[in-house]
């Protein structure tokens, strides 16, 4: 799994490529809370390259997700499809998450 | 092939000895060391033999390494001498699987099934505010790796059955694929 | 002298008449064709009993008789105008005229009752023509532009056919002027009336036909796929889109939701969202109404089918219009903000051969409803664009289908190319190699390596997974052992090697057993390196019996890092190596039993005695043998050096 960085405006774009498995996940959780420590205040999370996701996957986003709510600042998952998707259907989740289509739609709900 | 019943709104897990969904005739079979580093190369041995139409692309392996991560890492502790067989049996209408560990088995289970019951509970009623303390189970010996809602998954995945035995150190689980199908038939007028 | 008469006749007063119904006979006749209803048959059939009482006229000139022939005629005029509807009021006054007729009849033949005025026959004919004015005021409502035009004119003709009447009493049924002037009017104002109602029929057809066009144009503009050149999942959610727009501009909709039925279940879900959809079903409370956020739910709403409104249509397969969406309880009302509002909602299932795919949401927020012209194109687009989403998922399936038969081609293709068709024996070794893959998995892979004219490495693997994914495994861990083998490092460091170069690639399932034997026949000496590969199998003569050789480790691929072991083994002349994979000892018969090492074993020591070939090929008949018609699950692959006695 690999891990990049964009920034659009204030907003920082982490692009995971790869899978998101129980060997690897942990690598986003450190990242963010690296970015948290330099006072990140808003996260974008493009899961369009990543097609398998398992527990581990979905307990780092879940931990992301509820580190940044508390801490007040945003947060948008993006981009995801196929069985990703499907897996946080099955943990009903999609509600849980903030959750847009596309990167386009996520930065205009930054702004709003 | 067993053929089951579909059950309805499979809600929680249970415990059921004499299920049919143990039953392991015609079944292949594996034994792998509890080796975590391979848990996904177990996986996939036995998911190779599956027919492409139930893959649902990867979702049916990443279901199947759940299971047998717990029974790694939790069940035998990654002890190396321990086994883990597995029993298993796919085509393009169902999947069942059969996984059992040396481990000391499945203690938290009832707690599990209250915590998936209040979970259920606040889905429904859509408040997400207090469903944020229900989205990860942590077990007693649950470490940060473990994502805490693999098992909510399941349930809401094997729609055939899930169960364990009595000493809860082995789960069978069946999944029903209904034959690709193209909308629902027209009921005739009266 | 008949045909004097006529000339006569025609010379005379009667020409205007005559001409008139002659006129109006060969019109009505020679249009019967463009008529579907028949009524210019029947207006055909008046003018034609026009001609031919005028015509009897001639012959027998009695007045009495003309004016009876009124009774007649005013009867088949009220047919006309009020069919098909007549009903009973219709037949009550033919009725009537008819007793009235036949007493006149009686009376001018048998001379009974001579105090009866002939002209009192004249007044019952206005009986019909009362009734039509009667049933034609009460026709107000009447939809059908034809109808109600010949309505709108029942007062005229009623006028005018009394002025008829009146004007033969005054002036006598046989007088010139009557039949000068008077008949050739009120013939020619029956004409005009049955003109006029053609050509009100006409501008209906051609109204129709309009319609129908922009029909067909509202479908090829439906059809014509806006995607070009995209594929699959993309190319349905353009046409779903598409389809939503297009059904929307062409009903005069502001806004449309197609919801399709899932595949695998029995529920609806959102797939295409047109202009602002204000949800028709109770949004529940906690979701704040503001368009993101009602949008956002309504693109992950799902409906059973069944359940609220769109669920019921899904499930029945019934067209609804909801005409004033604010009267009818079933629709709901989410909030006061005017994206919200439903004025006038239609909700047409998408049906193909009798199955139902999903439905189509069409919405007003304001102003004039849904009409049933609206729904008619509505249900009539529907159809179509049921039809194409159909067709898209039979060829997405085929696509599948075809891509899945193309990858195990494909893989198929790769082992073959891979794994040597021949093998040149090595020194005073003999080697047989033989898989038989299973179909569809292609994933055990073999080769010898040949370093020196007697010394060579052999190589057995399986590789996790199958089809194309296994194939490429399978081509990088031939070429880099290719590659390395020519050093003069040992197995194990071999086998980190190989193990390095696949592990820690992206995205690929890289995991493969692995047996390497180093082979240097001129000693005997063989080095092996396992990688969770299955263990060799070796008979010696000198115990007669066949020992395991295994080393316990990893697959390659899991971990960058892993170390492995190697051993060293030395053949002795007559001896024989197995090497194998595990769909060979993992082979069921239909008890359930595998084949086992056990049996393996077995047959490694009843075939010892054959050539390293043979040998191969008998111990995969054993295999075959015992798992009788059982399908084989998994790729068999057998590699059997012999030693040279």
């Amino acid at each position: 799994m690999e891990l990049k960085i964009r920034k659009s405006g204030e907003n920082y774009i982490i692009d995971v490529n790869g899978e998101m498995d129980l060997y690897n996940s942990y690598k986003l959780k450190e990242l963010v809370m690296k970015m948290l420590e330099k006072k990140v205040e808003r996260f974008i999370i493009n899961l369009e390259n990543v097609d398998y996701i398992d527990s581990s996957g979905i307990g780092a986003l879940i931990y992301i997700c509820s580190t940044i709510k508390k801490m007040n600042l945003r947060l948008i998952i993006t981009n995801i499809h196929g069985s990703v998707k499907k897996v946080i259907e099955l943990t009903k989740l999609m509600g849980y998450f903030p959750i847009t289509q596309t990167i386009e739609e996520a930065l205009q709900k930054m702004e709003a | 092939m067993s053929t089951l019943r579909k059950e309805e709104a499979v809600k929680q897990i249970k415990v059921d000895e004499n299920s049919p969904l143990f039953d392991r005739t015609g079944l292949l079979h594996k034994e792998f060391p509890s080796d975590f580093r391979q848990i996904r190369y177990f996986t996939l041995l036995i998911v190779q033999t599956a027919p492409p139409d139930i893959k649902e692309i990867n979702l049916l392996e990443q279901q199947i390494s759940e299971i047998i991560k717990n029974a790694v890492k939790h069940g035998n502790r990654c002890d190396m001498e321990k086994k883990v067989r597995v029993w298993y049996s796919f085509s393009p209408e169902h999947a069942h699987i059969i996984v059992e560990d040396e481990g000391e088995g499945f203690k938290d289970l009832e707690k599990w099934n209250e915590f998936n019951r209040k979970r259920q509970t606040l889905l429904e009623g859509d408040d997400f505010t207090a469903l944020a303390d229900y989205v990860s189970f942590r077990g007693a010996a649950a470490d940060d790796n473990d994502g805490g809602n693999a098992l909510f998954a399941a349930l809401e995945y094997w729609n055939g059955g899930f169960v364990f035995n009595q000493k809860r150190n082995a789960v069978a689980m069946l999944k029903h694929f209904p034959r690709r199908h193209l909308g629902v038939a027209k009921e005739s007028e009266n | 002298m008949f045909l004097d008469s006529i000339m006569t006749a025609l010379n005379g007063p009667s020409l205007a008449k005559f001409a008139v119904a002659a006129l109006s006979l060969v019109l009505f006749l020679s249009l019967r064709g463009k008529d579907a209803e028949g009524l210019l048959s029947r207006l055909a059939f008046f003018s034609a009993i026009l001609l031919a009482r005028d015509l009897a006229f001639v012959l027998l000139p009695s007045a009495d008789l003309y004016r009876l022939s009124d009774l007649v005629v005013f009867c088949l005029l009220a047919w006309l105008v009020t069919a098909p509807r007549g009903g009973w009021a219709l037949w009550a006054s033919i009725a009537a005229n008819a007793a009235v007729m036949a007493l006149m009849i009686v009376k001018l033949a048998f001379g009974i009752a001579p105090g009866l005025p002939t002209e009192l026959a004249r007044y019952f004919a206005m009986a019909p023509i009362l009734l039509i004015v009667v049933r034609n005021v009460s026709r107000e409502g009447e939809a059908e532009p034809a109808r109600k035009a010949i309505s709108g004119m029942a007062l005229p003709i009623a006028i005018v056919s009394f002025c008829y009447l009146v004007g033969g009493s005054i002036l006598g049924t046989g007088s010139f002027w009557f039949h000068a002037f008077i008949v050739p009017v009120f013939y020619g104002f029956i004409l005009w009336v049955a003109v006029r109602f053609m050509g009100i029929a006409e501008n209906q057809l051609v109204s129709a036909v309009s319609y129908y066009e922009e029909s067909v144009d509202s479908l090829y503009e439906l059809l014509l796929p806006s995607g070009q050149g995209s594929s699959g999942g993309v190319a349905m959610q353009e046409s779903l889109d598409n389809m939503a727009r297009v059904i929307s501009e062409r009903t005069g909709a502001e806004s449309a939701a197609i919801l399709l039925i899932e595949e695998f279940d029995e529920a609806i879900t959102v797939r295409s969202i047109h202009g602002r959809f204000a949800p028709p079903f109770k949004l529940p409370d906690t979701i704040p109404r503001t368009e993101d956020r009602v949008n956002s739910f309504l693109r992950h709403a799902r409906f059973r089918l069944g359940e609220g409104l769109l669920g019921e249509a899904a499930k029945a397969g019934n067209p609804l219009l909801v005409a004033e969406a604010a009267l009818d309880s079933r629709v709901a009302r989410n909030g006061d903000e005017d994206w919200l509002q439903i004025s006038s909602l239609m909700v047409v299932p998408l049906v193909v051969r009798d199955r139902i795919i999903g439905v189509i949401a069409l919405e007003r927020s304001a102003g004039v409803p849904f009409s049933e012209s609206d729904f008619d194109r509505a249900k009539l687009l529907s159809n179509f664009g049921s039809i194409a989403i159909a067709n898209s998922f039979s060829f997405l399936e085929a696509a599948e289908r075809s891509d899945i038969e193309r990858e195990a081609a494909i893989a198929e293709g790769i082992q073959k190319t891979i794994v040597p068709a021949k093998i040149q024996p090595l020194g005073s070794y003999s080697i047989g190699a033989l898989t038989v893959p299973a179909r569809g998995v292609c994933s055990d892979y073999y080769d010898v390596i040949r370093l020196r004219q007697d010394k060579a490495v052999l190589a057995v693997g399986d590789v996790a997974g199958k089809g194309v994914a296994a194939g490429l495994v399978m081509v990088m861990v031939s070429s880099i052992l290719r590659l390395i083998t020519n050093s003069t490092k040992d197995m194990a460091t071999l086998m980190a090697w190989v193990n390095r170069g696949i592990a820690g690639q992206v995205d690929l399932d890289h995991f493969a057993t692995l047996g390497l034997v180093c082979v240097d026949a001129a000693s005997g000496v063989l080095e092996f390196s396992n990688a969770a590969h299955q263990p060799l199998l070796i008979y010696r003569v000198d115990s007669d019996a066949v020992e395991t050789v295994d080393i316990k480790s990893i697959p390659i691929g899991v971990e960058r890092t892993t170390a492995y072991q190697d051993k060293k083994v030395r053949l002795a002349p007559g001896d024989v190596l197995v090497m194998h994979t595990d769909g060979l000892v993992e082979a069921m018969n239909d008890q359930g039993k595998q084949f086992g090492r056990k049996n393996l074993a077995q047959s490694v020591h009843r075939h010892h005695g054959l050539v390293a070939k043979e040998m191969a090929e008998a111990i995969l008949a054993d295999v075959q043998e015992f798992s009788g018609r059982t399908r084989q699950h998994d790729d068999q692959t057998i590699l059997v050096m012999k030693s040279k006695p």
